[in-house]
């Protein structure tokens, strides 16, 4: 269907350059089709229209091909109609295949401005793990948006962590496709003492366990040191 | 805790915020695989990250970015 929506667009787009055709034309061909298949669904003026645009947005299709037929039209209406440049249109094509974003959630991470925060701050790694796993960058950011926990400011790490368990299955997708939830509160015995770790995942591209460690308070060095304590006792182990 | 055919386990410190600064210095001198991230409970601006990435776009590529105009004075109300 993809498909046949570009071939329509690209139609329209050299009718429109070459022959003159306006909207009133577009128009009339929507009522005509209507008129003619009153049970096909999908070209009215508008949609028409708009695979003009999909194919204006995509004209060298050969090299997005795949892509593009993965997602939704419903999904293409989003990113075409939120997000201006090549660049940032091809991103979120990657993302929302990728990742399987659903038609809303691609709408809320073009509304998350996803793009903007992966290319103007990419995540903050340390030196260790840029050695040990370079390709971890690509799989973390430097901004998580939690909006839909609907948090009051401030509040308590409890209050965090509680409503980030109650809302697992969208923390997992504003984490990456790839986490898997291995659990909370999980216990790590050294020495003789207990401690437990916020909350655990497992990364399937990086294959390897992720501990989160949450603060509701900004960054200072010493809240390293605890985390890296832990991560210490399990590469010892 | 790993398994055997596994990676060394990553950490992720997530905050309510952070000075870039404080967490490069930080994170350069750690000897762990960690990262230090931030968290927000409210969705940004988008106009506002537009603006961000056009400053970007500019400073990382000032061949290809139109010559700078003066600057107009801003007044501040």
């Amino acid at each position: 269907m993809i498909d046949l929506y570009w071939a329509i667009g690209q139609h329209l787009h050299h009718k429109i350059e070459s022959d003159g055709w306006a909207k009133s034309t577009v128009m009339q061909l929507a009522a005509y089709i209507a008129q003619r298949e009153p049970a096909l669904r999908g070209f009215s003026a508008q949609n028409l229209w708009r695979m003009r645009q999909f194919f204006e947005a995509y004209p060298a299709k050969a090299k997005l091909s795949t892509l593009l037929r993965e997602l939704p039209w419903s999904a293409h209406q989003h990113i075409l109609s939120r997000s201006k440049q090549p660049e940032e249109r091809e991103f979120y094509l990657r993302m929302a295949t990728q990742q399987r974003w659903s038609v809303r959630e691609v709408a809320r991470q073009i509304d998350s401005g996803l793009f903007e925060r992966a290319v103007i701050s990419p995540p903050k790694l340390s030196t260790a793990l840029r050695e040990m796993q370079p390709q971890a960058e690509q799989h973390f950011k430097d901004l998580y948006l939690l909006e839909f926990l609907a948090l009051p400011d401030p509040h308590s790490e409890a209050d965090l962590h509680r409503s980030l368990l109650m809302n697992l299955g969208r923390f997992l997708t504003e984490l990456g496709r790839d986490f898997c939830y291995v659990g909370s509160e999980y216990p790590v015995q050294v020495g003789g003492q207990d401690f437990a770790l916020d909350l655990l995942f497992f990364h399937r591209g990086l294959s390897c366990l992720v501990a989160i460690e949450l603060k509701v308070t900004a960054f200072e060095p010493e809240h390293l040191g605890k985390l890296n304590f832990y991560l210490e006792r399990w590469t010892a182990m | 805790m790993k398994k055997l055919h596994e990676n060394p386990a990553i950490g992720l410190l997530l905050c309510a915020g952070k000075d870039s600064k404080v967490v490069e210095y930080a994170l350069s001198r750690s000897l762990s695989p960690a990262l230090v991230a931030e968290y927000q409970t409210r969705l940004p601006d988008k106009q506002m990250l537009a603006m961000k990435l056009q400053e970007f776009y500019l400073l990382s590529a000032p061949e290809v970015a139109p010559k700078a105009r003066p600057k107009k004075t801003i007044n501040r109300i």
